[in-house]
């Protein structure tokens, strides 16, 4: 079968780097990749003509700030959903970072800068307690964050009493509120560079390999080794890290906490990610995608409060814009894994 | 390929599921570069000899050698640091990946940047795993990017090869590896079988189909009822005469003398083996 070698060469002499970059991949694939830059196109062409104040620096500026902190959960949300799971407690676990800070610099003598880490690290925590209620009592990743979501939520709400606290510190607000050269939204950078760092590590590591493996068959990464349930414990602690950034940067640009703050992220977080295609059943990651469709969502709010709707009716639209998007994806008949 | 010792050597293997013998005091050996066919009606205890081998089901009598020296296999991770590798009929791939993401997945390269950052080393991998698939398995890979979802069942069967020769694997199981597969592809998987048993690998096939056997084989071991029937060179047996060794028209027939080797001894060193040796 020596034969069988130059035979199939010669059916390819396509040059190399072509390859690389088209292989064989269906249209679709590239539709799908592309689609959430598309659709921040053709909205971005469809406000320009509905309103010519819409394009202004102060707009793009409130967009990109807004969008960041689902930004930065997104890429979280990838990982978690790439693993073959589901992260329902991310709205809550945002919500009880910064009610931490808040908590935090307004009760303790805690330096603000500490205030921020340990924050950090009530995110992670969190995310571990999803974790363990995932492998070590094996409980659905669904069940387990939607009784997180409800717990973590209810402690937010018994601490903070219905009350509001507001007005922090620079050093609080900094990631959420500081100006890089008097312009650049600091939360910004950051959702780039979570957007880099996961990336890189989706691409180029072997917590994204293997969670790619974890998500496209399980039993697979199970028969090479892989330690699936530690992997699956670094998704959930990951993800809870994200949460915490990102509960810094909602305080330090809300400049308040209330009990209900974060509610709804988890649902918009993972919009976001299934516009970017990433598969919902894992195996199948898009972190630019996830970014992409954090943006397009952040500029429907954006457009949806320009336009005078009002807040509740942006939910009707965004549960719309979800369906449509799965929609034309199963539409065009990509297959994104083996058995559909 | 008869003057070494053998690769692996089981002797006497029992193992009972409650009251079912699935394998009663069978004896089987298999030669570094030997292609051994294992074959015998549904139930006869093929899938349980190989489990037995692989450590996934530890037998309740017999012993195992593996180059000669007493071993115990109880895990899978056991069988796999002996050298071992199965490829079951559902292939072990990640199909969402890549065929080189999928020969090194659990095993991957790695490079070093500004000496503390390690990252995956994706080019190397890509062109080993190529290299491996064209000059090992005759299977050209390049410029195949997609989730190997989307490739036949034959590209699937060598990219899992493909992971067994990069594990350095001395005994390669394939259960019913053709039973899926077009003619082309069939023909190719027994290329792929020759190959490897010109690189010295051991191959055990269990297939029910005995036209492929007789192509790729250079003997049968024949189970019926969980004990060991047939024992014969490929060249000392007809296709009649295996089925009718399967089913029990024909008792027994045991041609090679040293699968049934000489009674374990002590501890043997590695170079004393030549004495019992066929
Ligand atoms: N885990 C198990 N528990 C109980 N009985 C088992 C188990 N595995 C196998 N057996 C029994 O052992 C016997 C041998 O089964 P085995 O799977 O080894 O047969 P086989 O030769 O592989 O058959 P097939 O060609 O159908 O794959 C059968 O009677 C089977 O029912
Ligand atoms: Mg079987």
């Amino acid at each position: 079968m020596a034969t069988d070698a130059p035979r199939a060469a010669d059916s390819r002499l396509r040059s190399r780097p072509f390859d690389r970059v088209v292989g064989q991949r269906p249209l679709s694939y590239w539709l799908t990749l592309l689609g959430p830059w598309i659709g921040i196109l053709v909205f971005g062409v469809f406000m320009l003509f509905m309103r010519d104040d819409w394009l202004t620096v102060v707009n793009m500026r409130n967009i990109l700030i807004q969008a960041s902190v689902f930004m930065v959960l997104a890429v979280g949300m990838t990982f978690v959903i790439t693993g073959g799971g589901i992260d329902l407690s991310v709205g809550a676990m945002t919500g009880a970072t910064a009610l931490t800070v808040a908590w935090l610099v307004k009760f303790t003598a805690l330096p603000d800068v500490l205030a921020i880490f340990a924050a950090f690290g009530v995110g992670i925590l969190m995310g571990a307690i999803n974790g363990l209620l995932v492998t070590r009592l094996k409980m659905p990743d669904f069940i387990a964050t939607l009784a997180t979501w409800i717990t973590f939520g209810g402690v937010v709400l018994v601490v903070i009493e219905g009350h509001t606290l507001f007005r922090f510190s620079d050093t609080v607000r900094f990631l959420g509120r500081y100006r890089l050269f008097e312009q650049l939204p600091m939360a910004v950078v950051v959702a780039v560079i979570v957007g880099i760092i996961g990336h890189v590590l989706m691409t180029r590591s072997r917590f994204g390999r293997y969670t790619i493996a974890i998500g496209g068959n399980r039993k697979a990464a199970v028969e090479a080794g892989i330690p699936v349930e530690r992997y699956k414990m670094f998704h959930y602690m990951f993800m809870g890290l994200l949460a915490g950034i990102a509960g810094v940067i909602m305080l330090g640009r809300l400049n308040a906490v209330h009990g209900l703050v974060g509610q709804g992220y988890e649902i918009h977080t993972i919009a976001a990610v299934i516009i970017g295609g990433t598969a919902l059943y894992g195996g199948v990651p898009r972190i630019w995608g996830s970014i992409g469709g954090a943006l397009l969502l952040g500029m429907m709010a954006n457009a949806l409060t320009f336009l005078g709707i009002h807040y509740f009716v942006q939910y009707v639209f965004s549960g719309i814009i979800i369906v449509l998007i799965v929609l034309i994806y199963s539409l065009l008949g990509y297959r994104q894994r083996p058995e559909g | 390929m008869a003057s070494a010792s053998p690769l692996l050597e089981m002797t006497a293997i029992t193992k009972r599921f409650g009251g079912v013998r699935a394998l009663d005091e069978v004896d089987f050996a298999i030669d570094p570069g030997e292609v051994v066919a294992l074959v015998g009606e549904n139930g006869a205890g093929k899938s349980t000899l190989i489990k037995v081998i692989t450590g996934i089901h530890p037998p309740e009598g017999g012993s195992i050698r593996y180059r000669g020296k007493p071993v115990e296999v109880r895990s899978r991770r056991e069988s796999q640091q002996l050298g071992i590798e199965v490829l079951y009929q559902e292939l072990s791939l990640v199909g969402v990946m890549n065929a080189y993401q999928n020969v090194f997945l659990g095993k991957e390269l790695t490079k070093r940047y500004l000496g503390f950052i390690e990252l995956l080393d994706n080019e190397r991998m890509r062109l080993e795993a190529e290299r491996i698939l064209l000059e090992q398995l005759g299977m050209d890979f390049r410029g195949r990017w997609e989730p190997i979802f989307l490739m036949s069942g034959g590209q699937q069967q060598a990219i899992a090869l493909a992971r067994a020769i990069y594990a350095e694997a001395s005994l390669v199981i394939l259960d019913e590896p053709m039973a899926s597969l077009g003619v082309e592809e069939v023909e190719r998987t027994i290329a792929i079988i020759q190959r490897l048993r010109e690189s010295r690998v051991a191959v055990i096939v269990i297939s029910h189909n005995l036209e492929h056997i007789f192509a790729v084989a250079d003997r049968l071991v024949v189970l019926r009822r969980g004990r060991k029937v047939g024992d014969v060179p490929k060249d000392r047996i007809t296709p009649e005469e295996a089925i009718a060794l399967m089913v029990g028209r024909l008792e027994e027939k045991i041609v090679t003398p040293g699968t049934v080797p000489a009674p374990p001894r002590e501890e043997p060193r590695r170079g004393d083996r030549r004495s019992e040796s066929r």
